[in-house]
């Protein structure tokens, strides 16, 4: 769709991160995938090997590995401002889904949706914003042109 | 095999119960059959079923009438473990909590009765009713002091010049409910807290972020609990403007008394500029001169208007706060200067 | 010389700044015989006689400015330069912002605010940056403007990395109309979100 029918919001964070201390926004990921089933051998493997060097080098999130009878395996990836993403890994490679998993680890939880402006800033004018009246010596009446002196 | 699906049409119905494998309108096994138990095989159909349509319907009203179903906490979803979940809300926000008092913490007194009378009603007496965890009422006493003490401190740091008044209005701005809930929301302090209702009020998730201050506080010392509230809370006050959080009825009497405070000669406003005096939309510029240099200027549709926004503005360069003031240090806890202890010490 | 060629300057500006095909009168245009004699020395301009009437277009709309004194100019920039020293040394400045170049892109940047850059950084999310193309850095009272950049000692932007993500993804399609002919393809791109955390400026001006 395009950008004016879909959604849409400002350049933002959570709590103001990164501005005292960097917080990792991810708190909880969660692996929901089959023992037998061939469409979760990526997520298996990934298990075998990638998942502990991960949980590791992220203390701060907590890694559920929960396997389940299911069609589809999928990651669950809950963030500290109360959103939750899935993500379906049917059929992944364990490279895959390794990487998906340092990018959900990387995002804040917010919505993946067009951003309106690449900035954002709380004090937008340091020398006072301009108002027609600025640099004008003051005057009482309607605002005309200076009579330059001839 | 005819003959079998208009025998088995009959007992749709019947064999519900005892199904285990029925989901309805949908091939769960093969093409066309279903394994309903030992004895009966299910047929489906391919073609468009004539009941599914009113059967949607009347589920959509059923939903409809019942609304969403009630929130449940995030302890009783799945995948979840208390002991993990608390030590990465420590790790994750770079602090050294010690877990008991941290768990003791998220403790709250309703969910402390709220199981007590479970166990009574489930028929146990004496004292195993009674369940052996500490609540949070100390530590939330504990936590809402410090942080009452720690804001203060550190607005009269950052703005020498603001009254009393104004202090206690942005230090009660920043332990109001709707910003210390917004804190915790963002935090993960409700997923932790133990109450009877979910979800959570304000007032328990209030309480709950107050105890976790004060287990900080016992853990790992107030300077380690000043940076922690330096991180957090005062960042929500980047942004606002001090007459949001602190209402003014008359700020040209208070600009009044501050001047004289201050032994400077009284403001005199004057008109500075005006445009579109007889339009829907006038716009006055008023200037308060004190001494005949000029204090402030301010805005307005009428000259009263500006008037009282000039002084609004010329109380705001008084006390420091205006919009381009020096911001606020946020360096890392390594970086800070050295104590001023040590400076003692050395002369 | 100068005093020559000033003087054929503001003649060929009174006969008619047009006429002379709205040319500045060269050096060596002084000696040529369509401009009137040139009075060398202390004959002032307003008894020198006219060929033609003055008009809107017998000079040039912008004002006539003096000569510039060189001397002059370095003592007052010389003041300047010490009167933005001196708020520099004595921190008088309240928030400061900054012109940075970063990403192949300009943004006027100061304390707590967010950037969002649209490829990835080999930077772990947390870790601080220093940005260091500075184009311009200022305060209330004051700007430094860098030709083109500042120095490095003199000013210094930090910002964290706080969050790489990719960006909503966005549809290219090509269609022709008669020609059954269209592509779709769906666009990702890396994004990564700084937050700047301080503008500082060191006063070392001279």
């Amino acid at each position: 769709m395009t950008s004016r029918g879909t959604p849409s919001r400002f350049l933002q964070s959570v709590l103001q991160n990164g501005l005292g201390r960097y917080v990792c926004q991810l708190k909880r990921i969660s692996l929901i995938f089959s023992k037998k089933s061939p469409s979760s051998r990526g997520v298996r493997e990934f298990i075998e090997e990638g998942v502990v060097d991960f949980a590791k080098k992220n203390p701060g999130t907590v890694v559920y590995v929960s396997p389940q009878s299911c069609t589809t395996p999928k990651i669950v990836a809950e963030y500290l401002n109360g959103n939750v993403r899935e993500e379906a890994v049917h059929s992944k490679a364990a490279q895959e889904v390794a990487a998906l998993v340092q990018k959900l680890s990387e995002q804040s939880g917010l919505d993946v949706i067009r951003i309106r402006k690449p900035f954002h800033t709380n004090s937008p004018s340091i020398q006072g914003q301009w108002h027609p009246f600025t640099n004008r010596p003051p005057s009482i009446g309607p605002v005309q042109p200076r009579k330059t002196p001839q | 095999m005819k003959f079998g699906l208009f025998s088995v049409r009959h007992h749709w119905e019947g064999v519900m119960a005892s199904s285990y494998l029925v989901s309805r309108g949908v091939t769960a096994l093969g093409i066309h059959l279903q394994h309903v138990c030992r004895n009966v095989l299910l047929t489906q159909t391919r073609e468009k079923k004539r009941w599914m349509k009113s059967y949607t319907l009347l589920m959509e009203n059923i939903r409809k009438l019942e609304g969403p179903p009630p929130p449940k906490p995030r302890s009783h979803q799945p995948d979840w473990d208390y002991h993990a979940e608390a030590q990465a809300f420590s790790i994750r926000l770079q602090e050294n909590f010690s877990l008991e008092l941290l768990k003791t913490a998220f403790v709250n007194p309703c969910y402390i009765q709220s199981e007590e009378e479970g166990r009574r009603k489930a028929g146990l007496e004496g004292e195993a009713v009674a369940l052996n965890l500490k609540d949070n009422t100390d530590l939330r006493g504990q936590g809402l002091d410090f942080t009452h003490s720690f804001l203060s401190d550190w607005c009269r740091g950052s703005f020498p010049n603001l009254p009393a008044e104004a202090v206690t209005a942005v230090v009660g701005h920043l332990t109001s409910p709707e910003v210390t809930c917004h804190v915790a929301r963002n935090l993960a302090v409700e997923d932790l807290t133990m109450c009877s209702q979910c979800p959570v009020p304000e007032d328990v998730l209030q309480a709950t972020f107050f105890a976790v201050i004060g287990a900080l506080q016992e853990s790992s010392g107030a300077e380690r609990t000043g940076f922690f509230l330096r991180d957090f809370l005062v960042p929500q006050l980047i942004g606002k403007d001090l007459f949001e959080m602190w209402t003014v009825l008359n700020p040209m009497g208070l600009l009044v008394e501050e001047l004289s405070r201050r032994g400077q000669p009284l403001p005199e406003p004057r008109l500075t500029r005006s445009a579109g005096a007889s339009t829907v939309l006038p716009l006055f510029f008023v200037g308060l001169y004190s001494d005949r240099k000029l204090l402030a200027e301010g805005p307005g549709e009428t000259v009263l208007a500006a008037e009282e926004e000039a002084a609004r503005v010329a109380l705001r360069k008084l006390y420091g706060y205006t919009e381009n003031r020096q911001p606020w240090d946020f360096s890392p806890q390594s970086q800070q200067p050295a104590p001023a202890v040590r400076a003692l010490q050395s002369t | 010389m100068a005093a020559i060629w000033r003087n054929a300057l503001r003649e060929a500006l009174r006969s008619g700044w047009r006429l002379c095909g709205n040319k500045f009168p060269s050096p060596l245009q002084t000696h040529t015989g369509f401009l009137l004699p040139v009075v060398a020395g202390s004959q002032s301009i307003t008894n020198l006689p006219r060929l033609v009437p003055e008009t809107y277009l017998s000079r040039p709309p912008w004002p006539e400015l003096p000569a510039i004194d060189h001397v002059e100019e370095a003592k007052r920039h010389q003041a300047v330069v010490q009167k933005v020293n001196t708020i520099l040394t004595s921190r008088e400045y309240g928030r400061l912002f900054a012109v940075v170049h970063f990403a192949s892109r300009q943004w006027k940047v100061t304390n707590e605010d967010l950037i969002i850059i649209e490829n990835h950084i080999d930077v772990e999310c947390g870790e601080r940056i220093r940005l260091e193309k500075v184009l311009l850095a200022g305060g209330e009272d004051f700007t430094l403007i860098g030709r083109p950049l500042l120095s490095r000692d003199l000013v210094r932007v930090e910002a964290t990395v706080i969050e790489k993500t990719e960006s909503w993804p966005r549809v290219e399609m090509w269609f022709r109309k008669r020609h059954r002919y269209q592509r779709k393809r769906i666009i990702i791109q890396p994004q990564t979100v700084l937050r700047i955390n301080t503008v500082e400026i060191a006063p070392n001006l001279l």
